[in-house]
């Protein structure tokens, strides 16, 4: 029969109501991760899930945080979990009725790293001047590292090069940097790309955009 | 990735995004954690991936403001152009010769021409030109 079919609508022959119904092709795509609100809900309540997958998604956004605040890399990964652990703590307390992520464990790993470095500078106090660019980092943990970061001239200028860009390169930055905490996977997901190409246009924005405030700190010198 | 070798500018950009390679993570994290160079360019490039979100969430009315701005801008330089443009057309037919010009002289190409020209023959180019001539 299979041999005959590809003749046989020459003849005029159809053999669409005895051949099978070919069985639909269905991409699998991952289930939909759970939204940020339901999470943060459900840690709220006690769910060790729910935290599990809240650290996942943002302990990345802390350790960057605290690197970004010129804590070395290895120090950063053990105040972020300990700024974790510290949170898991104070709702099991009973003391955490918001949980707003990443910032509330961001600025408790600023607390933390300010907490540990006011420590080390009391024991070396023969050299405590040591660190200077760390010590004024965290001086004031209250102040984010983006309040030090950009002026408003600064984030105008990168609002232009971002508004520069194609549409779906704006998106992909939305998505990643606009604080839902979406991982490359789940953006690739929603725009409807390929990893690899999301990745790509966030590496062809960050170009653009550090090219700006290159060039605009070169400006100001 | 040894302890001498120092990471890519690449591999930091990948890393605060969290898209290096895993099975690269932990050599990248244990270098940056002795060597002094590269902790420092993680540092800048943290700030860098901290800035971003910064303009990510920046107020929706600066992204209008500078989003409505930018086509306004675009015009002005596309206007700035074509000026540009019309004025050199306007030189050239009003300085320079028509090539049925240079050719019945039996002279050289125009800029030539143009140097042999006085200031007579100048205007009474131009004004051939302008008559349509």
């Amino acid at each position: 029969m299979k041999v005959l079919a590809p003749a046989l609508p020459l003849l005029g022959v159809t053999l669409a109501a005895h051949e099978p119904p070919a069985p639909a092709i269905r991409r699998e795509r991952p289930p939909p991760a759970p939204d940020e609100a339901s999470l943060c809900a459900a840690a709220l309540a006690g769910s060790t899930d729910a935290w599990s997958t809240l650290v996942a998604r943002h302990n990345h956004r802390v350790v960057v945080s605290l690197l970004a605040r010129g804590v070395r890399i290895d120090r950063a990964k053990d105040i972020a979990q300990e700024a974790w652990m510290r949170l898991v703590e104070q709702q099991r307390l009973g003391k955490l009725d918001r949980l707003q992520l990443p910032g509330l464990a961001v600025t408790q790993a600023s607390f933390l790293a300010l907490e540990a470095h006011r420590r080390d500078a009391t024991v070396r106090k023969h050299d405590p001047l040591d660190e200077p660019a760390v010590s004024a980092a965290l001086r004031d943990p209250q102040c984010d590292a983006e309040a030090r970061l950009l002026t408003a001239e600064r984030v105008t200028r990168c609002l232009e090069v971002v508004a520069s860009c194609s549409a779906s390169a704006r998106k992909v930055f939305q998505l990643a940097y606009g604080g839902e905490g979406l991982s490359h996977e789940e953006i690739a997901l929603r725009v409807g790309l390929s990893l690899q190409r999301v990745r790509q246009i966030l590496c062809e924005v960050r170009a653009k955009l550090r090219a700006a405030l290159t060039e605009e700190g070169e400006d100001e010198r | 990735m040894s302890r001498q070798v120092h990471v890519t500018g690449q591999e930091l950009e990948l890393y605060v995004m969290g898209a290096l390679d895993a099975a690269r993570v932990d050599a990248f994290e244990s270098h940056c954690a002795t060597c002094e160079a590269c902790a420092e360019a993680l540092a800048g490039e943290a700030e860098l991936e901290v800035a971003f979100e910064q303009v990510a969430r920046a107020p929706v009315a600066a992204k209008t403001r500078v989003a409505a701005a930018l086509p306004v801008r675009a015009a002005a330089y596309g206007a700035a152009g074509i000026f540009a443009m019309a004025a050199a057309v306007l030189v050239w037919f009003g300085h320079g010769p028509t090539p049925s010009a240079a050719s019945a002289a039996g002279e050289g190409s125009g800029p030539a021409l143009h140097h042999a020209m006085d200031d007579g023959a100048i205007l009474d180019a131009r004004n051939d030109a302008l008559d349509g001539g």
